[in-house]
């Protein structure tokens, strides 16, 4: 008997059928993967088991008993437990409360924190976490606050994890002291369920693997099929094609002059070093990964460079020229900026996709004149990009709310490397994009350095800062804690300057 | 001389009296702010509550039957604004403006039904004053309100309620992954918080005055939220604050017989209170979802 | 897109009609019958050549407000210190027209309304200023710059600026500070051409503009803003100072044109009626014209049966905060459509 069993599942939303007649099971003691592309529906069928969201139909049964999940109040008392993607944490509030919220133990109507600690330090010790009990939450690496939801819903005794993209931020390093932890608690009985859509990751750790694309259960890997199976196999479940994952390992030009310098640049926020003495340069057609855990100063590296964070110091000179000022400067020189996040740093989301694809760019004379916006050029300029980067919208007029979060980021995309020139600032480019779309960036930016163009390619997917870079830099607590080209890195060796170890030999000066 | 260290010691005494108004009202901004509420509609809250209790004491001649009256109308102003807010997604700033010009609009124009006069109500009797030994005769309300913040200090930090409010002004979304009732939580905050500024409303017109003003509250409101800021949204925190800005208050009337302008005088709490906030409480974290609406999945 | 827009005018009249039923209420309680009572408002408004004249003339000082209003939430801040910054325009124009002796009209009005402006723009600023350099909170300290200003103005009025007589008042500005009158009463005079220049001038910015470009992005997302190169800072900053400008320049039509005087707290609450207007009109400066005049006959016929029915005046205020209030909840309006559309739905089907 099954300890989970989702049956014909039906969720339908105005436009879409995120789930159509979807069936899984999960047995007791295993790890199962749930493998998908970015809107196939994983995360939605999750959602359902954890109660928060209502299928249209379909029976969800735990343990041979029909059971109804209408809140996640009652899938926690069920047993079930999920660990969100985005962090759902009280940043200024430590972990013990942080974990016991909803839960409290309690003694003569207070809580009893006392008690609360010394369990959660059991769990600590049983599962082999490293968090403190006492730390404040924003204090916490981005691995730790991951263990504090898991914690979260250990506490509740969950016997069935539900974990969104657990490996998505953690460095080599932490993805394998996750797995020795995933695989303590299976040891310990409970079933986990990882979604995914990291192709390798789960031969490491699944013992069976379910695929869905769009809506509905493409394929499925029991135990015993596991070795036979291939990756290629696995992709075509989730993408639909029979084409091989395309090898981006090819022969890369030789780059030309320096274009795009950065010297000293150090930051403080409260006497708290955020940038240390960073030195960094890439060369015309140059492809410049940053690698590192989210949190290591990236952001604030990416904003000094854009001038949106004015640092303590910075030298940066573009073609031999130093550059000053503020961001509209910064553009004007012709240093184009993707941000990490779109819905928060790059669209106004309640315009339209004529206005989004001109910010940035207002002060272009191609789009205004002596303060006078030249619409009918914007329009059809729109028109023209909506087009070509293939953004499915009815017209230009649409506005960006009513857009997919992958057409929206193409939108963004479709700004910046129309516009840009020289430098390309690029963070986390493909973060919840599907696959065929983040093979289309991927193609743009390649050309863009072919046409002589440097870029820096800021990513946590480490597979991206592979498949892209020429060469590579390791972020660690705000500093560069190594460089070398990409060919002489291995991700292992990537990984161990993510998590601050030390390599035997030290970093390179490749612009020298 | 003497009539410098009269006036310090008068400004002093009646700054404890001036505060306890301001000190209520603050205290239920906490439990608004705690719940991601800005606390702006106190204003409306406490005049509502004064008007009320001026009138509930009016009708029965009881200024506890008072007291009650003007707790209960400002949690039901207070739970208006909740509902609207939390259910139906109304902007807070646009909320705080809303209730505050229903209880303005509302007050004055109930005024002039009950009592057919636009600026002041007849006289009401009073609560009862308690003599304690130093501080002379002082309101029961005093006492009140300081069972009532280490109440509320031992409610917010030591109970489970306390804690998942809290949770919820950080961060609503995670209280709710955890099978929270957010919502529930955040009317019964908005109640609490309702029944204090009506406690500081109704203090005003029978404790401190014994009728009820046009506008009584004069902004009142507002300075209270200050002194949630000032006091670190902590329950004790703001009874330091109470004081101080009891004090601006008080100065205001100790200064009448020096032959300054009223208007120059009615200033000084203002002006009191833009300065704190500018210069006073630049590092003060406020909760992190405040002013913020949930988004529902 | 077809949806949004029924569901906005469904919401606006219901909005409308829950505040009308409680004025209803209202007069039911004073003994009036609501309908009679509309009626006389109505009446009280319109009925006659000087209530229109009076009507219109409410309208053009509430419309003001409603753009100064609508200036500023453009660029995502809401603007409460509008009772100031009239306040502080209106008397910076006594001062202007009171003091300065001597100079030729064509010189002399547009002195006192720069003066106007540039008083209530900065003190408008101020409240972004202090936001941007200190982190203060923009609430607050647009309220208390309210009542300084209110308090300020009043001391002023009642002390060295008081002409003789019991009532706190500025001595009337000279005859050269006068706007030209329209009709034969000072009422309505000719600051409403200015308030539809303004009008099309702020209609035509925001629409066709790079500034009017870059305060609508700085007021959807003041981040992306930063990204794009706009400082969201100076153009907040800039909003700020317009909306007060506004605020203020009717504060100085009230002076040279309505009163001829600064009154010590000549407004009845101006700076929320623009907000209640604004709201009204969907945060559209050409809706604003219509909510406004529908305010404008609100207040003007009020004041009529305040003086012949004795119903409180305040009525009014009461209406304004339902419509704020209810206009104002997203949520309200496709709850209260989705109910409709069931009911509609359940109805068809009977009929079946």
């Amino acid at each position: 008997m099954s300890i989970v069993n989702l049956k014909d599942i039906v969720k339908t939303y105005p436009n879409v059928t995120a789930l159509d007649h979807v069936s899984m099971k999960i047995e007791k003691g295993e790890i199962h993967a749930l493998l998908g592309e970015n809107g196939a529906g994983k995360s939605t069928l999750m959602k359902v088991l954890y109660g928060m969201t209502r299928p249209d139909s379909g029976e969800i049964e735990i343990n041979g008993t029909l059971v109804e999940i209408q809140n996640p109040m009652q899938a926690i008392n069920i047993g079930i437990g999920m660990v969100h993607q985005h962090f759902m944490l009280a940043e200024a509030m430590n972990v013990v409360e942080n974990i016991i919220v909803g839960s409290e133990p309690k003694k003569n109507g207070r809580v009893d924190y006392y008690q609360a600690k010394q369990e959660i330090e059991k769990m600590i010790q049983k599962f082999g976490f490293s968090v403190s009990p006492d730390a404040l939450v924003e204090d916490l690496t981005v691995g730790e606050k991951q263990q504090v939801e898991i914690l979260k819903t250990l506490y509740r005794s969950a016997e069935i994890l539900i974990l969104d993209e657990p490996t998505a931020v953690l460095s080599p390093q932490e993805v394998e002291r996750f797995f020795e932890v995933l695989k303590r608690m299976k040891s310990d009985g409970k079933s986990c369920i990882i979604i995914t859509h990291k192709l390798y990751e789960v031969f490491q750790i699944a013992d069976r693997i379910t695929v869905m694309r769009d809506g509905v259960v493409t394929g499925q890997v029991e135990p015993e099929n596991m070795i036979k199976t291939s990756v290629n196999q696995l992709a075509n479940y989730m993408v639909g094609k029979t084409t091989a994952i395309t090898n981006h390992a090819q022969e890369r030009k030789v780059y030309g002059d320096i274009c795009f310098e950065v010297e000293e640049l150090s930051c403080k926020n409260e006497n708290k070093v955020i940038l240390d003495d960073i030195s960094l340069c890439i060369r015309k057609g140059e492809i410049l990964g940053i690698a590192g855990v989210e949190g290591n100063g990236q952001s604030e590296l990416v904003k000094a460079l854009t001038g949106l964070l004015k640092p303590n110091s910075m030298i940066l000179k573009l073609d031999g020229k130093t550059v000053k000022g503020t961001t509209k400067d910064f553009i004007k020189q012709g240093i184009g900026h993707i941000p990490e996040d779109r819905l928060k740093y790059a669209v106004a989301e309640n315009m339209s996709i004529a206005e989004n694809l001109v910010l940035g760019y207002q002060d272009s004379e191609e789009y205004c004149k002596k303060g006078i916006m030249k619409l009918k050029k914007i329009k059809s300029m729109s028109a023209g990009r909506i087009e070509k980067y293939r953004i499915k919208a009815p017209d230009f007029k649409t506005l960006i709310n009513q857009l997919s979060g992958g057409n929206q980021q193409k939108v963004v995309v479709a700004r910046v490397f129309e516009e840009t020139s020289k430098v390309l600032i690029c963070s986390q480019l493909t973060r919840g994009v599907d696959i065929s779309t983040s093979e289309f960036f991927y193609s743009l930016l390649r050309a863009f350095g072919e046409s002589g163009g440097a870029t820096l390619l800021v990513s946590s997917d480490l597979e991206e800062i592979f498949t892209l870079s020429d060469t590579i830099a390791v972020m660690y607590k705000g500093k560069i804690a190594g460089l070398r080209k990409k060919e002489d890195f291995t991700r292992e060796e990537v990984g161990i300057l993510m998590t601050g170890g030390r390599l035997d030999t030290g970093k390179e000066d490749h612009c020298g | 001389m003497s009539d410098v260290l009269n006036m310090i010691q008068s400004i002093l005494f009646s700054a404890f009296r001036m505060g306890v108004p301001l000190a209520f009202a603050a205290l239920g901004g906490i439990y608004s702010s705690r719940a991601g509420i800005v606390a702006m509609g106190l204003e409306g809250m406490m005049l509502t509550g004064a008007f009320s209790a001026t009138y509930v004491t009016y009708l029965t001649n009881n200024p506890w039957f008072g007291l009650l009256g003007g707790m209960i109308a400002g949690m039901l102003l207070a739970m208006f604004e909740g509902i609207l807010i939390v259910r139906y997604k109304l902007n807070q700033v646009i909320g705080g403006v809303g209730i505050n010009l229903l209880a303005l609009g509302g007050t004055n124009l109930l005024m002039q039904m009950v009592w057919d006069n636009r600026g002041k109500s007849p006289l009401v009797p009073t609560i009862g004053k308690v003599n304690i030994p130093g501080l002379g005769s002082v309101s029961v309300l005093l006492i009140l309100l300081i069972v009532l913040a280490i109440a509320s200090w031992f409610l917010i930090y030591k109970t489970a309620w306390g804690l998942r409010l809290r949770v919820i002004g950080e961060n609503p979304q995670a209280a709710r992954s955890l099978g929270i009732k957010t919502n529930q939580i955040q009317y019964t905050a908005m109640a609490v918080c309702g029944m204090l500024s009506g406690l500081a409303g109704s203090y005003m017109c029978i404790d401190q005055l014994d009728f009820f003003s046009r506008n009584v509250t004069a902004g009142r409101g507002y300075i209270a939220m200050s002194i949630d800021i000032l006091g670190r949204y902590h329950p004790l925190g703001i009874l330091a604050g109470g004081v101080l800005f009891g004090a601006a208050d008080a100065s205001q009337v100790a200064l009448q017989r020096f032959n300054i302008s009223g208007q120059l005088l009615k200033m000084i709490p203002y002006l009191v209170t833009l300065l704190v906030i500018v210069f006073a409480v630049k590092h003060v974290k406020a909760p992190a979802s405040l002013g913020k609406n949930m988004n529902e999945e | 897109m077809g949806k949004g827009n029924s569901n906005k005018v469904v919401i606006l009249i219901i909005s409308l009609f829950i505040s009308l039923i409680v004025g209803a209420v209202v007069f039911a309680m004073c003994g009036y019958s609501p309908l009679s009572a509309y009626i006389a408002i109505l009446k009280g408004g319109l009925g006659s050549r000087s209530s229109i004249i009076i009507s219109l003339s409410q309208t053009m000082i509430i419309a003001f407000m409603g753009l100064a209003y609508i200036t500023a939430i453009r660029a995502g801040i809401c603007n409460i210190g509008l009772e100031g910054q009239m306040y502080v325009g209106a008397i910076a124009a006594a001062i202007a027209g009171v003091y300065i002796k001597g100079i030729p009209s064509f010189i002399h009005v547009p002195l006192v309304l720069l003066m106007a402006i540039v008083a209530a723009g900065l003190w408008g600023m101020l409240v972004a200023v202090l936001k941007i350099r200190f982190g203060a909170n923009e609430i607050i300290t647009a309220i208390m710059l309210n009542f300084i200003a209110e308090n300020f103005t009043s001391y002023l009025v009642s002390g060295p600026m008081k002409v003789e007589g019991t009532v706190a008042q500025s001595e009337r500005v000279q005859d050269s500070a006068h706007l030209v009158n329209l009709v034969d009463t000072p009422q309505l005079s000719s600051g409403i051409l200015i308030f539809f220049f303004l009008t099309i001038i702020i209609f035509l910015i925001m629409k066709y503009t790079r500034f009017g470009f870059e305060v609508r992005v700085t007021g959807e997302n003041a981040l992306a803003a930063e990204t794009g190169g706009i400082s969201a800072k100076r153009t907040m900053s800039i909003a700020m100072f317009t909306s007060g400008a506004i605020a203020g320049l009717a504060g100085a039509i009230i002076v040279i044109g309505v009163n001829g005087r600064f009154i010590d707290g000549f407004s009845s609450g101006f700076g929320w009626d623009g907000i209640a207007v604004a709201s009204l009109a969907g945060l559209n400066v050409i809706g604003n014209i219509f909510s406004s005049f529908l305010f404008g006959v609100l207040r003007a016929g009020a004041t009529v049966v305040n003086r012949t029915a004795r119903i409180p005046y305040d009525f009014i205020v009461v209406i304004q905060a339902f419509i704020v209030l209810l206009l104002g909840c997203p949520k309200l309006s496709e709850d209260l459509y989705g109910k409709i559309r069931k009911i509609a739905v359940r109805k068809g089907k009977k009929d079946e």
